[in-house]
């Protein structure tokens, strides 16, 4: 322990500010959710679960709730399904060339978010690719290298001797990974699911340039709602949502301890 | 095992495939193929006052993020990592939370925070401080504080990471040789870790460089950052070309950092 007390009250005092700097921000929606006033004022005035029912009168939100979902879940499994086999021979065997192939997997985490929204909405024009398909791929694409890195996390305390023992004992390699490596992984890869749905679910930028048509994603609906109305409705969804990603991120950390994965 | 045979890579391809054609398919596309129709107009926008103003305005608001971020995490970190593991588990798990919410809803909440009738406001005018409130939404300064709140988690982890690597007995000697707890941070654990910060500050400013959502909301778009003047690009002016020319300018910007940084790094660590 320190000796010195002024350095000791310091530490208390950047502990407070850090913890408020964070936590401020995601709680104070809370409170403002339940105010009977009609804009967003501090402090909240009254109580009142109006805002919660009006989110169900506007269809924008309600559609984009859903839209989020399947496309957070569809975007999630695929960018599993084509990271699994990639991360899984990494980690199996050595080979040249490797460490630039895992490189690769984090690229599109490297380039910046905005700039290949921009990108891929003219690529997509010009390549004439149907709209429908846009956000999928985008939403894949910057799964990829969390799904990569949370697949891999989920290996690491795998031994895969087993998988040796399997083919030895006369299984293909197909059964082997199928009977033998897929039960031990499959806490690990429903959290790398969860973890790459939440990813998907708040994604911004991406899910601005490439969304087309009337069916926005939630948070590109609620950023319109936002510079029309400035209302609790918009602080009783937050409310909401950060409930629902949390809990998510809970049942995480419940199901697998995954070291590295932040 | 170890195997140098290259089917072993075969596994990889769908998902190799996926990023050569997405990312750098639609990055060398969107350059050449109109690089004819844009090669005029480099000059003029880097000129540009709206440009330059912009640029400016991006690398003082990431610069002074780096800076507050750092000067938060490092005493955080060196505390919570060699005088008390409890504090660190918790540290742990407070830069978590924020990972998770939408930094849509965070913005709002630095709203909730900031705006004219809100809770910064509120207090300085109960103190009696302030008789009229003060104009912190739509500033610089909000912007930064959202994207102090966004970032500030990397920097940490970056930060607390590099510390994990010093031995708990290179301190304990520093300090049983009769240094101070200050004297132990600024000749041993700061020398040690400035890599961390080196990572958290080349991650801090590309983010910085490349947010969208909290400069929209914060600054109210009169903050303009590149990554608003793009937006303002392709859907306010519809000029694609111009839009274009900033994407390729965040590009460089941010390879440039990042890049920099690495050569940095390497070059600290041999000396």
């Amino acid at each position: 322990m320190p000796e010195n007390k002024f350095f000791n009250i310091l530490i208390s005092l950047l502990f407070g500010l850090t913890i408020s700097i964070i936590l401020l921000p995601i709680i104070l929606p809370l409170t403002i959710s339940f105010s009977s006033s009609y804009t967003i004022t501090f402090p909240p005035r009254g109580f009142t679960l109006e805002w919660f029912i009006n989110i169900f009168l506007f269809k924008s939100l309600v559609d984009g709730f859903k839209f989020s979902l399947m496309l957070g879940i569809f975007a999630s499994l695929i960018a599993i399904a084509m990271s699994l086999p990639a991360t899984y021979a990494f980690y199996r065997y050595n080979f040249k060339l490797k460490g630039y192939l895992e490189n690769l997997l984090l690229s599109p985490s490297l380039t910046p978010e905005i700039v290949l929204s921009f990108m891929l909405l003219v690529y997509f024009k010009a390549l004439k690719i149907d709209h429908s398909f846009w956000l999928l791929l985008g939403h894949v694409l910057i799964l990829i290298p969390y799904a990569t890195r949370y697949t891999y996390a989920s290996l690491i305390n795998l031994d895969i001797s087993i998988e040796d023992a399997a083919v030895a004992l006369g299984a293909s390699r197909l059964k082997a990974f199928l009977d033998v490596i897929a039960p031990n992984i499959a806490k690990g890869l429903v959290a790398s699911f969860l973890l790459s749905f939440i990813v998907s679910f708040n994604a911004f930028s991406i899910s601005l340039f490439l969304s087309y048509g009337e069916t926005l994603p939630l948070p590109i609906a609620m950023w319109n709602y936002l510079q029309v109305r400035y209302d609790p409705t918009i602080a009783a969804l937050s409310t909401i949502l950060v409930i629902f990603t949390l809990t998510l991120s809970l049942i995480v950390r419940k199901i697998v301890e995954l070291r590295g994965v932040r | 095992m170890e195997r140098n045979n290259w089917m072993i890579a075969i596994p990889s391809f769908p998902i190799l495939f996926f990023i050569f054609f997405l990312l750098f398919g639609s990055i060398l596309f969107v350059i050449f193929s109109n690089l004819s129709s844009i090669k005029d107009k480099f000059i003029p926008i880097f000129s540009s006052e709206y440009f330059i103003l912009s640029y400016l305005t991006t690398l003082k608001i990431g610069l002074v993020v780096v800076i507050v971020s750092a000067a938060l995490s490092y005493p955080l970190a060196f505390y919570s990592h060699f005088y008390n593991r409890k504090l660190s588990r918790v540290m742990d798990i407070i830069v978590f939370i924020p990972l998770m919410v939408n930094p849509l809803i965070r913005s709002l909440g630095w709203m909730i925070i900031l705006g004219k009738e809100g809770l910064i406001n509120w207090l300085l005018m109960k103190l009696g401080i302030i008789n009229s409130p003060l104009r912190i939404l739509y500033t610089d300064i909000a912007v930064e504080i959202g994207l102090l709140e966004l970032f500030f988690p990397f920097m940490y982890t970056a930060i607390a990471s590099s510390m994990e690597n010093i031995p708990y007995e290179t301190v304990m000697s520093a300090s049983s040789l009769g240094a101070g707890s200050l004297r132990v941070f600024k000749d041993v654990v700061f020398p040690l870790s400035i890599t961390g910060f080196m990572t958290g500050a080349s991650i801090v400013m590309v983010g910085c460089a490349a947010a969208f959502v909290t400069p929209s909301i914060l600054g109210g778009m009169k903050v303009k950052t590149l990554s608003i003047i793009l937006r303002e690009y392709v859907d306010v002016t519809l000029d694609w070309d111009a839009a274009t020319i900033i994407a390729i300018a965040i590009l460089l910007t941010a390879f440039g950092f990042i890049v920099g940084i690495s050569l940095l790094k390497r070059l600290l660590l041999r000396w």
